[in-house]
């Protein structure tokens, strides 16, 4: 079995980070990525034999991602890229998933950077091919320069709504409108760092510029059409995020793109024994965790940074990101307890300026109860199994409280994407269907392999 | 600015096209793209049809989360197309239900990315 001192998986801003920090207190670093180049989803990079041309070309945040990826390179930090961590077992052992073999890894500090993932929705329509993820779309323009459609409705809420719209526009798509969940004063709390302000201008200016519709406290009803999208119905909503009866509009579009807020991709961090607590507004279930802890999880020599250890975005993240780099190089025994305090006073207190931005982020991606109220009887739940809300309604009615009861029901989550797509929705549905609150109607337990393996992959365990 | 297709001109310098097939028709794409990049590209969405609604799916999250991009690729099912860089004669094929079999000896998800 191989040996690293801190191995750090993602390799977002808040991964790489986290690399370079270990790396520079004196650690041997390993960073394991399953996509094939750094970057992570925000800072995204072109394909690279899709060469970044001169101009409008990158990622969109050049700025950012520039000096991470150049600290990165002059570090001496070991980059796996192509990887798949799908298991984690005690004392820090990994299984991982790489050109088409499986090995194990023992850490000595791990950081866990393993980012979000758009929050399912789950309205008429919301199956039909040309609905797509703010976030996914973001991700295919980036990494591809490719838009997924040409005449675009756009609804959700927060700031990644916004600059899905904007790089759209930029890319040529005709934009219907937006339909913004959040009033137009939620905004103004994110408005509040100087960074953010800055990118924020740039994206209202292209979208004013091209004269796109927005309309703030909307949201999605449903969308039509036979074998795709063919047009999608919104509809002003009031404060639960519930549709104002006669408000509704139909919209001719060939594309629908959904973006009500990010949800942390927590499955590694609970795979780990790592203590979780629910947090609506940060993406669910999130690993128990403090800055001032250097982001050390309930589990000894497991650290977490980024959007998987509670959505907060990418500022934050590379914070959280030099914090966790400090405890787990400090873990390994390469940094000092003096040491490691003294160089985590800057990004403490950094992070610390960053609370009142991240409380407005949070409370514009909380989900109202409304949007548990989209879903009919026969709106699929789960897109892998094809469970309709109607079936959870059963499952509730006939007494189960729990997602791991709805899904013993219902094979609601029991499909490839492991309960990603339906679990966040069928919690919802029991809040709405019984009451019980989401914070009570627990989660499923995250199993090895966390990503589908192929049968020889496990053979090689054997 | 003006696009004809889903590709953005700007920000990129593509190499030589070159083509695969989906259900037999030919598909232009260039390196670099996802076989769902350049699908979209081509102005096809449909990925599979499900096993009991028989309902069309597409690529929903492009980052392989959600599965729904799956397709039949050189004969293997459940490839998310996502994720998996094309390459020239390709054959692709729309997904129905489960898929066929894989092929005795071969890989299953993404062996060939
Ligand atoms: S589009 Fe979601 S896995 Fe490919």
């Amino acid at each position: 079995m191989r040996t690293g001192e801190v191995v750090v998986v993602g390799a977002g801003p808040a991964g790489i980070t986290a690399a370079v920090e270990a790396s520079r207190a004196g650690a041997r670093v390993l960073l394991i990525d399953e996509g094939p180049a750094v970057g992570g989803q925000i800072y995204r990079q072109v394909a690279t034999e899709l060469r970044p041309g001169s101009g409008a070309g990158g990622n969109g945040y050049a700025a950012d991602s520039a000096p991470l990826f150049a600290s990165l390179a002059a570090s001496g930090v070991e980059v796996w890229s192509d990887t798949e961590v799908w298991g984690i077992f005690p004392d820090r052992v990994l299984a991982i998933h790489r050109g088409g073999r499986s090995m194990r890894l023992q850490a000595g500090g791990l950081v866990l950077a393993t980012g979000a993932y758009d929050r399912p929705v789950a309205f008429p329509g919301w199956t039909l091919p040309g609905v797509v993820t703010a976030g996914g779309t973001t991700a295919l323009i980036k990494s591809q320069r490719i838009i997924p459609g040409r005449r675009v409705l756009l609804a959700g809420t927060g700031p990644l709504l916004l600059a899905a719209a904007a790089a759209l526009v930029r890319g040529g798509a005709e934009i219907a409108g937006i339909a913004i969940a959040a009033s137009r004063t939620a905004f103004l709390g994110l408005l509040r760092r100087p960074a953010a302000l800055g990118k924020a201008i740039d994206v209202l200016a292209t979208l004013k510029r091209a004269g796109v519709p927005m309309w703030n406290g909307h949201g999605i009803v449903r969308v039509e059409g036979r074998e795709g999208v063919e047009r999608a119905v919104v509809a002003q909503w009031d404060a639960a995020w519930r549709p104002v009866p006669g408000t509704e509009r139909v919209i001719d579009v060939d594309t629908v793109v959904v973006g009500y807020g990010l949800m942390a991709s927590s499955e590694l961090a609970q795979l780990a024994g790592c203590d979780v607590t629910y947090h609506a507004g940060q993406g669910g279930w999130v690993p128990v965790t403090a800055p001032d802890r250097f982001m050390a999880t309930s589990v000894p020599g497991v650290f977490v940074a980024g959007d998987g250890a509670g959505v907060a975005g990418a500022e934050a993240g590379k914070l959280q990101g030099e914090l966790a780099g400090l405890g787990a190089a400090r873990h390994a025994g390469k940094l000092t307890d003096g040491d490691a305090a003294a160089r985590a006073k800057a990004p403490l207190r950094d992070l610390g300026k960053m609370a009142s931005f991240r409380r407005a982020l949070e409370r514009m991606h909380a989900p109202e109860p409304g949007l548990f109220e989209l879903a009919e009887d026969d709106t699929i739940v789960c897109r892998c199994e094809e469970v309709t809300a109607g079936e959870v309604r059963q499952a509730v009615g006939d007494g189960a409280r729990l997602v791991t009861e709805v899904r013993a029901a219902t094979r609601c989550g029991m499909g490839l994407c492991q309960g990603r797509l339906c679990i966040p929705t069928v919690a919802g549905l029991i809040e709405r269907y019984a009451g019980t609150l989401t914070t009570s109607v627990g989660r499923l337990t995250a199993r090895p392999p966390v990503r589908p393996l192929p049968v020889t992959a496990l053979a090689d365990e054997a | 600015m003006t696009t004809t297709s889903n590709r953005i001109a700007a920000g990129v310098e593509r190499g030589a096209p070159f083509s695969f097939t989906v259900d037999g028709q030919p598909v232009e794409a260039y390196p670099g793209e996802t076989l769902a990049g350049a699908l979209l590209a081509a102005g096809r969405r449909l990925a599979r049809r499900t096993a009991w609604r028989d309902e069309p799916r597409g690529a929903f999250c492009f980052m392989g989360v959600c599965h729904d991009c799956r397709m039949v690729v050189d004969g293997v099912p459940n490839v998310r197309t996502c994720l998996t860089v094309a390459r020239a004669g390709m054959v692709v094929e729309m997904q129905l239900g489960f898929g066929p079999p894989p092929p005795l000896g071969d890989s299953a998800p993404e062996a060939r990315r």
